[in-house]
């Protein structure tokens, strides 16, 4: 048996993503993986097209608000636009679950916060050290636990945001 | 490019990076190789992505293969292949970003069990460029348990 590559370069100039989707659609998918400023060039370049393409279509999602623009960079930068995703994920929630099943989620999210407070003995999942623990499996294990648990952190706020939105008929602010 | 820096800002990896657990599942979903996809804990509060392979498209001695996909809000990750055996075996491995110890913070875990860790070098750490490297590696996998039938 041959050697497993872990990353083989693959033959096809398109890569494995791309197939089936037109230029905006790569311009979308790849901004939403990006998650700090990036040049236009660059993510034209992960999306296999002009730049000129991807600024047109960059600028498009901007105004959307699913992209956040720096112009004043040279050149100019886009990155995901994690306010307005969030709002999004908080809608979403607010339209597909009641209120009650949203009360119960964030009840069973905290009883999960405090099992994982008295696990690492602090209310705070910042301050643990994660990466200074021994074996590789045993350091896999704590990262994906201190993770897990700032998830907990984060869901609960967002659906904080899912119920006002669901209380407000889908505004953020009541009428 | 959108490659987080090397140093750590903190000691942990952040929560899960829902954005980017979507994305994948988007893609993941239409690709040919996988058969089925599913969040856990569930779509609402997305931690891990679990891709389930076509059994099809693997020799009868395979009996399932599955992709379970981590990814952290610091463009930290593990991906985690996995392929179950008619004689009850596993063969493994790992794509991880994280820091640790004693690799470099991209590394790889060997199969057949995932133990043995290598220092990786990918050329992009895009969510979509990882994974279409994750998904080439397993296509030519197939292609090796094939030919070795």
């Amino acid at each position: 048996m041959t050697e497993f590559d872990p990353a083989p370069t693959s033959d096809d100039t398109q890569h494995r993503w791309q197939t089936g989707t037109d230029t905006f659609g790569r311009v979308y998918d790849v901004v939403l993986g990006v998650t700090s400023p990036t040049a236009y060039t660059e993510i034209a370049e992960l999306a296999d097209c002009s730049p000129n393409a991807a600024k047109k279509h960059l600028d498009r999602l901007a105004e959307m608000g699913i992209a956040r623009a720096d112009r004043d960079s040279r050149p100019a930068t886009y990155e995901r636009n994690e306010g307005y995703l969030e709002w999004q994920d908080a809608s979403r929630i607010a339209t597909e679950l009641s209120i009650e099943a949203i009360i119960d989620r964030v009840e069973t999210l905290e009883t999960q916060r405090t099992e994982y407070e008295s696990q690492f003995e602090t209310t705070d999942p910042t301050t643990v050290n994660v990466f200074d623990h021994g074996d590789h499996e045993n350091i896999h294990e704590r990262m994906i636990a201190v993770s897990e648990w700032q998830g907990v952190i984060r869901d609960i706020r967002l659906y904080e945001l899912a119920r006002q939105l669901s209380q407000n008929d889908g505004h953020l602010i009541p009428a | 490019m959108s490659q987080p820096p090397e140093a750590p800002a903190s000691h942990s990896t952040g929560p899960p990076d829902r954005q980017t657990l979507r994305l994948l599942e988007r893609h993941l979903s239409s690709d040919s190789l996988v058969a089925e996809t599913a969040f856990d804990p569930d779509s609402y509060e997305p931690r891990l992505l679990r891709g389930l392979l076509d059994a099809g498209r693997y020799p009868d001695t395979a009996t399932a293969a599955r992709l379970d996909i981590r990814w952290f809000t610091t463009g930290d990750f593990s991906v985690h292949y996995v392929e179950e055996h008619e004689n009850g075996e596993r063969w493994e491995c790992r794509w991880d970003r994280h820091p640790n110890t004693h690799n470099t913070r991209l590394h790889f875990h060997e199969p057949p069990s995932a133990i043995k860790i290598t220092d990786l070098e990918l050329p992009s750490l895009h969510p979509l460029e990882v994974y279409s490297t994750v998904l080439t590696a397993i296509e030519q996998r197939i292609e090796t348990l094939w030919s070795s039938q």
